[in-house]
Order: C-alpha cells, then structure tokens, then sequence
C-alpha cells in the first residue's frame, strides 16, 4: 500500500529548500555534483553527519530505494528550485550547479550561515568528503552504512521503502537551524509560483496612468 | 510626505480580501506616506531589479511597492503562508 509523505513545517520546508541549494554551491565548489543521485546522496551523508552528533540542520526523511537511500522531499526541492531557476541542470552532463539568481539567495543569507556555523560547518566537512565520489561508488557507500538506531542493520539488508535517516528532533538536539521570520519569507518568496507570476506582471517602466491615489480605497473602506 | 498610489492588481486584489484585513491593510500602509525607506529591500533577484520592497501589514500580509520620484506605487499583497501551502500541496499530494 502506498503511503503519503508527511509534510513538514513551513520552517523544517524553508531550510531544506535553502541546504539544498547550499549544498548543490558548496559540493560545486570541491567537485561536480553531476546528477540528481548524487545529490540525494551529498544531502543524505551531510544529515547523517548532524544526526550523529545530535543536530538538525536540513529534516529530510530518506528512504531506501534503488540507488541507496532516496528522499521524496528532496528530490521536489532540487525540481522546485531548478524550476524557480535557483538551480540548473545540463542536459548532457546532467551537472547541477546555482545560477547567478541562486548565488544571490545565497549571498543575502550570509547572516543565517553565520548563525548556524556549527551546523554549517558539519555538512560543508560531508559534502567535500564525499563529492568527489561517483553516484555508484556513493550508493555502494550508502548500502554499507549501517541504519542509524539500527546499529546491526546495514541499508543493503533491509526492504525498499523502509527510513534509513530521519532527523533529529528539534527538542531533543544539541543544536537545530536558528532563522528569522524575514529570512524565512525570503527564501518563501523566492520559491512560489505566485509570487513570481505577481512580480512578472509589474511592468519593468511604471505608466502612472495605470495607478490610482490610495485616498479612493480607503474612502471605499470606511477610512479616513 | 510621499504619494501613495496603488495598480489595478492591488485593487483587484483587495477586493478579493475579507474587509476587515483588507482595512488592516490599508491603515498598516499609512506608514508608507510618511516614510517608505523603512521597509525592507526583496532579495529575489528579479524584485531586486525591479527595486520591489515591502512592508508587513495585518501580520501575514506582505504589500509590495517600489519607489518612483516621491511617489509609493504599491503593486501588489501577499501573504506569506502561500508559498509553503504551495509546497505543502505537491508534498502531500506524493505517495511512498
């Protein structure tokens, strides 16, 4: 039987899709993530790491599938933000890299990375430990490691669809990701169809014919 | 004191809200009269060259606006909950 994915907390959706983004620049840095299952696969090891030393930065849940483990969120985060033009994705090569839009959500967020250094710095150690593998060789990695909480139960022996990695809950970690409602929005804004397709109808040269004073809507609503 | 103007979206949009935060609305842009400066600058690259800022109105509300000599033209409102219900929608809607 199917079952539904559980939907997480606008905070827990928000900082996936940014650490996602992250990783992709940071792994792009020391190596080439070239293709979406090596992706899953730098996100799945830089969770591994913090939820081993009890924090929670990115709160995917991963699940084992054909190529090691496999996170449903994680793959629409990477399709969402290539889609939003955060990411690219060459056809040939299939290399991920950010855009220069993607780069600029990275830059306003420098305070949020600053905040989270601890955290940062895990995942930054796991993505450059392991981007200069191939999916393969990082899938095989992934079949060997043992199931967290399962200590005798490697990935390779147990039954597709059953969670490899869950995240660590945010009462009971030694650290979780700090943000503010501001930063939230941002990263909010930068991911929603709507808000693009508002900002797409503001015309680049403003015709003030096309504006009427604000006296007229607050008259309409009984204001002064 | 700047001119507050506002697009034929906002008004369409405002329309479309219940009055009473359609009115909270309103009265929390009264602050873009007295000084628009003190709102923040959008990060999304396309906002940004569009020189988009935004205020925060009737809580989850976001009203976006840009500068144009002294005056406010107000473009549009959002609120701020709708790109994760966007998210949340896809996410629910995948099964295992």
């Amino acid at each position: 039987m199917p079952s539904m994915v559980d939907v997480p907390p606008r905070k827990d959706v928000l900082v996936n899709l940014f650490i996602t983004l992250y990783a992709v620049s940071e792994a792009s840095r020391r190596g080439v993530v070239d293709g979406r299952v090596k992706l899953m696969k730098l996100l799945q090891k830089a969770e591994e790491e913090l939820t081993k030393k009890n924090m929670r930065g990115p709160s995917f849940k991963f699940y084992k599938w054909k190529y090691g483990a496999w996170s449903p969120e994680a793959q629409f985060d990477h399709d969402l933000l290539t889609k939003r033009g955060l990411l690219s994705e060459d056809k040939e090569g299939h290399v991920i890299e950010v855009t220069t839009e993607g780069r600029e959500i990275i830059n306003s967020s420098r305070h949020i990375i600053e905040r989270n250094r601890e955290i940062m710095d895990v995942i930054d150690r796991a993505l450059a430990s392991h981007v200069q593998y191939k999916s393969w060789q990082l899938r095989d990695l992934t079949y060997a490691t043992s199931v967290l909480g399962r200590e005798k139960k490697r990935i390779e022996q147990i039954t597709i669809g059953e969670v490899v990695l869950s995240p660590v809950e945010e009462e009971k970690a030694s650290r979780f990701f700090l943000v503010d409602d501001d930063w939230l929005d941002m990263i909010a804004m930068s991911v929603s169809e709507e808000f693009r397709q508002l900002l797409e109808q503001v015309p680049e040269k403003p015709d003030l014919t096309q504006y009427a004073p604000i006296a007229s809507l607050r008259t309409e609503y009984g204001l002064q | 004191m700047w001119e507050v103007l506002t697009s034929r979206q906002f008004q369409k949009q405002l329309k479309k809200l219940d009055p009473q935060i359609a009115r909270r609305i309103l009265q929390d842009m009264d602050s873009l009269k007295q000084n628009p400066l003190q709102s923040l600058a959008d990060a999304d690259p396309l906002a940004r060259r569009l020189g988009i800022r935004y205020i925060k109105a009737a809580h989850d509300w976001r009203v976006y606006f840009r500068m144009e000599g002294r005056k406010v033209l107000v473009e549009f409102v959002f609120h701020r909950e709708t790109a994760y219900e966007e998210v949340a929608r896809y996410l629910r809607s995948l099964k295992l």
